[in-house]
């Protein structure tokens, strides 16, 4: 089971995502509502996951998994997006982002997201 | 422009339908082809490009609005977060059915980008649709009225 964090703006979509992915039997360590919030608290908890929304005032996802990959190689990033933005997930995944899961998020998509980054042997 | 406007007009709607339908397990009665009514939680997305830009509106009335809460926000809610949880969600609804709108649109749409969400009042709300043209529905549901305006504001 994973130690996640979640990076988003909306308290709603951090509460859907805590919901299911606690049901899923993960751990959610820790919650930043910006870019540059997330930079800061990835360094200190290290997480195994990280879920990571595109549109976020102050610093946008995108920026913030660059900043993230650039100290953390190994880091992993998976997008939670809407329809529509999906040129900003293109750029993305060739920044480093393992995966992404557009809204509405429902379990089913977070599992086949979360099996693509961590594959069971 | 007016053929575009109609598209855009109809995807959302139908998503809207999906969303009351299929996300909330809501019947939908009737589709009304024009509203001028606002509602109690309103959030406005704006799609945009180099020669397009159009604001989506959209407006839910407040039964309906708890009915959609409470099928987002599971467990325990404490008093002081709820306004703050509600205008997240009108914003987080906004973006999915628009988001999701997006992908009947037609192709020369292709490179619009969603804005933020904004959360707004009714007073605002009125001073943006002021003067403007807009096509508007309206889908009645047995806890309420939801309702969207497509305000165009630049064509190319």
């Amino acid at each position: 089971m994973l130690n996640i964090m979640l990076v988003d703006d909306s308290t709603v979509i951090k509460r859907i995502l805590r919901k299911e992915l606690e049901a899923m039997g993960h751990t959610i360590v820790v919650e930043a509502k910006s870019g540059k919030e997330a930079i800061e608290l990835y360094a200190i908890y290290k997480p195994d996951l990280v879920t990571m929304d595109i549109t976020m005032p102050i610093m946008d996802g995108i920026t913030a998994l660059k900043k993230i990959r650039k100290d953390h190689k190994d880091a992993n990033i998976m997008m939670i997006t809407s329809h529509g933005e999906e040129q900003r997930v293109m750029e993305a995944i060739t920044s480093g982002a393992k995966g992404y899961v557009l809204k509405p998020i429902t379990r089913v998509e977070l599992e086949i997201a979360i099996k693509k980054i961590f594959p069971t042997p | 422009m007016e053929k575009d406007i109609n598209h855009i007009l109809e995807s959302i709607k139908n998503e809207s339908k999906n969303f009351l339908e299929n996300n909330i397990s809501l019947q939908t009665y009737e589709i009304k082809t024009f509203c001028n009514k606002l509602n109690h939680h309103t959030s406005i997305i704006t799609l945009e490009d180099d020669t397009f830009l159009c604001r989506v509106i959209i407006s839910i009335e407040k039964e309906l609005f708890e009915a959609i809460f409470s099928e987002f926000i599971a467990g325990e809610i404490e008093e002081s977060q709820r306004d703050e949880l509600a205008i997240d969600l009108s914003n987080e609804i906004i973006n999915i059915i628009v988001g999701l709108s997006t992908r009947n649109f037609p192709k020369k749409f292709s490179h619009l980008i969603l804005s933020t969400p904004l959360y707004l009042t009714k007073k605002e709300v009125r001073k943006i649709i002021e003067k403007k043209q807009f096509q508007s529905f309206e889908i009645i549901t047995s806890l309420g009225s939801f309702n969207s305006y497509i305000i165009m504001d630049k064509n190319g």
